[in-house]
């Protein structure tokens, strides 16, 4: 289901209700778990199963891990997992691979192709259970006792299918508390709600409908409109997974939990370091956690931890998706970051705002491989950012929009946060809240999914 | 107050949606005129009243018109940026009663334009999301929502000023760059000659037709019967355009679809499509610049007295 469907809008306002009418603390986490399955299985119900599956393995294993502290059942545990999404997203790009290699050296291999249905969420589900069972054989959490808490932390509908990526020390706390009802809270919530749903629907999706029409025909892009598709793109991005990400978050607090913030104003970073400590931010934690400090992080020679940077970058590329592209968009922001600690001198006697304007031609720069739908496509569209004719037509609410969004990235930020809603005058939020009402009918597009979607 | 606060925003959130709801309900094709550019055009062209020609057709006609300039009596354009089949056959049905009509004959786009493209989203994509597409058949708002688009909120002003226009102010996409561009034709340019409607051979039995062109003939068969049963007097025309296009669109093949559509309508076609004009009255090669404008609108009132 679609946190911007009228029907998820709707039924989560029935649910809110019916869990803070609930008596008992147990029913409330009963109803999370029925409405977290419905929610995931609304589209496809068989990944239900994969989803309970998953629980009750992961369950199992870090009761065993707490209870024999042994690094070849965490072995275990994080290759089973893996193996499911290495299955499920990666199994036909690689067999791809495998038959245009055989072609490469005159073979024709004839390798069954894995099945094409790819489950909702499986890279952030996956990355959640993984960091789990690491905290527990760290001895950091001690493993679920609880059944339903356990799989309430791994289903929660608001985080399940794109993040963001909750720990265990930082919510299975919140599961066991049964928090009072605090109209505050809702009052937050609804407010981040309601401003997520307008940066997907009002922003990421208005914009996304030129990008996509303009990746789909690059060849015939002027030099203006090649320009316009790549800044729309690095808007359209954010707008959509900050949206998501801002109507997870606000979801979650109007059943009284609290996930972490994902962005924070990832356009204004004054290096591309600063910027991973800004976009998505769950993601590079989870992966300098669990996957750059377990390859030695930079307590190793200078050459290992560099190349353990591009490890960790590479497979962060690949997290998002089963594609060369992903690959060496992760691995250009690699090579950028060494090229940032070779001038980090040179660059500390430049004025901040040139290190922000860099930064992010940089990170526009580097989405154009990941959204590239193929290296072909890549390839048409660079040469059109350098040599096309100007078109005629700009269309001008997409560059108003593109423009407008990326400028104002500060007030937004300080605008989209639980906090403000307090904060804000009350005739200052109508109006902001009726403005919103109002752009999200006369501009907001035909319904696409959130593109962390497919990640 | 947290309680006050949350019910201020969920008043807010709802009253808005409830009140639109309502007006929209009370005041629908008002609104719709607001919302969609075919239907607005004709509702002005019903502010306006009575008129002497119409001339129906896409952004070619919208953008090359100026029915002052055919001195044909009083004229209105309800041509717009639109080149569907489905919308010049609405149009044609709402017309109304009147005395003649322009109907621009140009290819329409494989891909035809439905009507409230600006609207809401196909019933199709809302698989998934019952209480969404519930909504989309039943709300009022969400079937004219685009009316609230800041953009479209002074064709309201339009439709209080009607009896001063004649159509031909709105919609002009390219008027930022006309303006930023030199006046079209420079000196020198002498191609008066080639200003006029071309005449060519027209085998005895037309040609079949392939699946498009039956696709485009059957269109235009049923929206020029449904303008002559309201008592129109049709003239079909085909606009001038650039070189490039003109390589396109003025071939054997191109030219025989346009002659057997007049041919099979029995209607007159005023046909510049062939005409060598300079590409400099032209802002971007296919939609006539102001000059262009000028020159076209007189030379196709020329071209329409000179009929039988």
């Amino acid at each position: 289901m679609l946190f911007h469907s009228a029907t998820f809008l709707v039924s989560v306002t029935v649910l809110v209700a019916l869990y803070w009418l609930a008596p008992w603390h147990r029913v409330r986490l009963q109803l999370l778990f029925l409405s977290s399955l419905v929610f995931y299985g609304w589209r496809h119900w068989p990944s239900v199963f994969l989803l309970l599956g998953s629980i009750a393995v992961n369950y199992t294993l870090g009761r065993l891990l707490e209870s024999r502290r042994s690094k070849a059942l965490l072995a275990f545990g994080v290759t089973i997992n893996l193996s499911f999404l290495a299955y499920f997203k990666y199994g036909r790009f690689a067999v791809d691979q495998l038959i245009s290699l055989g072609a490469l050296v005159g073979v024709e291999l004839e390798v069954p192709k894995p099945d094409a249905w790819m489950p909702l969420g499986i890279s952030f589900f996956t990355f959640q259970v993984i960091a789990y069972l690491v905290d527990v054989y760290r001895k950091e959490i001690p493993a679920e006792r609880s059944l339903l808490v356990f799989a309430v932390f791994k289903s929660f509908f608001a985080q399940l299918v794109a993040g963001p990526i909750v720990r265990g020390k930082e919510f299975l706390p919140q599961l066991h508390r049964a928090v009072p009802f605090e109209l505050a809270r809702i009052h937050r919530g609804a407010w981040l709600v309601l401003c997520g749903l307008f940066l997907k629907v009002g922003v990421a999706d208005v914009l996304g409908d030129y990008v996509d029409y303009a990746w789909k025909f690059p060849e015939t892009l002027g030099i203006n409109n090649a320009w316009l598709t790549i800044y729309a793109y690095a808007a359209q991005l954010l707008a959509d997974f900050w949206g998501y990400s801002t109507m997870a978050v606000g979801l979650a607090l109007c059943f009284g939990l609290t996930l972490p913030v994902n962005f924070e104003n990832p356009y204004g970073a004054s290096s591309l370091r600063d910027f991973w400590t800004r976009w998505h931010i769950t993601l590079s934690v989870w992966l300098r956690d669990y996957l750059y400090i377990s390859l030695g992080g930079n307590r190793v020679s200078r050459g290992r931890a560099a190349f353990n940077r591009l490890v960790t970058m590479a497979l962060g590329g690949l997290w998002h998706g089963a594609g060369w592209n992903y690959v060496i968009w992760g691995v250009l922001h690699a090579a950028w970051m060494e090229l940032e600690l070779v001038t980090q001198t040179f660059r500390a006697r430049w004025p901040k705002w040139l290190g922000v304007v860099i930064t992010f031609h940089v990170v526009v720069f580097l989405w154009i491989p990941f959204r590239a739908p193929s290296l072909a496509a890549l390839g048409t569209m660079l040469s059109r950012l350098v040599s096309a004719p100007w078109d005629i037509n700009t269309p001008t609410q997409t560059a108003v929009m593109t423009l407008g969004f990326l400028v104002l990235q500060k007030p937004l930020f300080s605008l989209v946060r639980a906090e403000r809603a307090d904060t804000l005058k009350p005739l200052a939020e109508v109006a902001l809240a009726a403005a919103m009402v109002w752009l999200l009918l006369a501009y907001g597009s035909a319904r696409q999914d959130f593109i962390y979607y497919v990640f | 107050m947290p309680s006050r606060r949350l019910l201020l925003l969920a008043a807010t959130v709802l009253g808005l949606l409830f009140a639109l709801e309502v007006l929209c309900r009370v005041q629908p094709e008002g609104l719709a005129a607001v919302a969609h550019r075919v239907r607005f055009k004709l509702a002005l062209l019903h502010e306006k009243g009575p008129v002497d020609f119409v001339a129906l057709g896409t952004s070619r006609s919208n953008d090359g018109l100026s029915p002052s300039l055919l001195q044909l009596g009083t004229g209105f354009s309800a041509a717009t940026p639109s080149s569907s089949l489905p919308t010049l056959e609405f149009q044609a049905a709402h017309l109304g009663a009147q005395k003649r009509v322009f109907v621009e004959l140009s290819r329409p786009q494989g891909d035809p334009t439905a009507m409230d493209a600006d609207s809401t989203p196909a019933a199709g994509s809302w698989a998934g999301d019952p209480i969404g597409e519930w909504l989309h058949q039943h709300s009022a708002l969400l079937q004219v929502r685009r009316a609230f688009a800041l953009e479209n909120l002074p064709r309201v002003l339009g439709l209080l000023a009607a009896s001063s226009l004649d159509g031909s102010e709105w919609f002009r996409s390219r008027q930022l760059v006309e303006t930023f561009r030199p006046p079209s034709p420079p000196e020198g340019v002498a191609d008066d000659a080639a200003w006029r409607p071309q005449r060519f051979e027209v085998p005895p039995e037309p040609p079949e037709l392939d699946e498009d062109g039956a696709r485009v003939l059957v269109g235009y068969e049923r929206a020029l019967a449904s303008l002559k049963a309201q008592g129109a007097r049709v003239v079909l025309v085909g606009p001038p355009v650039g070189s490039g296009l003109r390589a396109e669109e003025c071939t054997p093949e191109r030219n025989r679809l346009r002659h057997t559509i007049a041919l099979r309508t029995v209607t007159p076609l005023l046909d510049f499509t062939c005409a060598e004009v300079d590409d400099r009255w032209f802002v971007d090669g296919e939609h006539l610049s102001s000059p262009g404008r000028a020159k076209y609108s007189k030379a196709l009132g020329d071209a329409a007295r000179a009929l039988p």
